[in-house]
């Protein structure tokens, strides 16, 4: 008996016919590209400019 | 009518679904934990800093709660543990991981980091390092529809808010007077607690005179449910039910998911 929230879905859909394991497989690798994909778009993001220190601190006109 | 129940058993026939449902809060669930598997990675070759609190076992919750709400239009209000929170709710990965990375492109323009992930265009609210900080956001949000449409007479303004909050955090004061107040004022807002049974470092038991938290709702006339924290489709039932009723203008409920967890993950 699995404790897992997303083994006790898959599990359920499974059993009911909903979907099979190569399916839900290709979801998961499909959500890691997303997930590189972010983390590479972060990696090659700017750092915030150091002109913006004082900034959102008082209310600004 | 919701009604109180104990802990029910991971059956197939409470939590109906089909198959697009699933597959839906499937993508979800697995987004909220590639990314966390992600963070941890990042975060143990030092390329993440200060603190990191996952999501991971969790994801029934906010997977199960946030897609039983409209996107970008309903609220949703978080606490330190928000990135998956933040996914759910439709904040682009790559949003969040830059906020993480402390990037200008991130959704909080770097200057957030970890507990403060926060979108406008999405209705997340936060984001909150300070434990309960959340909940009398959350409760004004829900406050702002309800004088939208009761007291300016929009019809349309039926948003629902979604506060999460941890068992630590119903042992603060907060916690008590947003409660009384939504129920008096039968705000739109669904309260859910993710019981994992510690706050931080503190033992819930040992803190707590009455740990079944869901039984404290009772007090303020407030429908209280314990759920399977574990079970993505008990969580979604109980969850459309609560929003229906808030958006229906019958009031606030108090949701305990309860997270026992067999071991500790990393916090």
């Amino acid at each position: 008996m699995t404790r897992d929230p997303i083994k006790k879905l898959v599990t359920y859909m499974t059993e009911q016919n909903l979907a099979d394991t190569e399916e839900l497989k290709a979801i998961d690798q499909r959500i890691q590209d997303v997930i590189n994909d972010a983390v590479q778009f972060a990696q090659t993001s700017p750092d915030p400019d150091p002109s913006e220190l004082h900034r959102y601190i008082f209310a600004e006109d | 009518m919701v009604q109180e129940r104990t802990l029910p058993k991971f059956q197939a026939q409470d939590g109906q679904i089909t198959r697009d449902e699933g597959l839906l809060l499937y993508e979800d669930m697995v987004l909220g934990r590639l990314f966390e598997d992600k963070c941890a990675e990042m975060y143990y070759r030092g390329k993440m800093f200060g603190f990191v609190h996952l999501y991971n076992g969790q994801e029934a919750i906010s997977t199960g709660v946030i897609r039983a709400m409209r996107r970008d239009y309903d609220y949703v209000c978080s606490t330190y543990r928000d990135h998956v929170h933040a996914l759910s709710a439709g904040v682009p990965p790559r949003e969040v991981m830059a906020e993480l990375f402390g990037k200008a492109t991130g959704c909080s323009k770097g200057r957030g980091g970890s507990m403060h992930i926060f979108s406008e265009p999405h209705h997340l609210l936060g984001g909150f390092a300070f434990v309960a900080e959340g909940i009398p956001v959350a409760t004004g949000a829900a406050f702002t529809s309800k004088y939208h449409r009761d007291g300016l007479g929009d019809p349309n303004a039926d948003q629902v808010t979604a506060c999460f909050f941890g068992d630590g955090a119903c042992n603060n004061g907060q916690f008590f007077e947003c409660l009384n107040m939504a129920a008096l004022w039968k705000l739109p807002i669904i309260y859910v607690v993710e019981n994992n049974k510690w706050a931080i470092g503190m033992a819930h038991e040992r803190a707590t005179s009455q740990p079944e938290i869901y039984k404290k709702a009772s007090v303020f006339g407030m429908p209280g449910i314990e759920v399977d924290g574990m079970d993505v489709l008990a969580v979604h039932s109980v969850a459309q039910e609560a929003v229906a009723r808030a958006r229906a203008g019958e009031g606030p409920t108090l949701i305990e998911a309860d997270l026992s967890l067999p071991r500790s993950l990393p916090r």
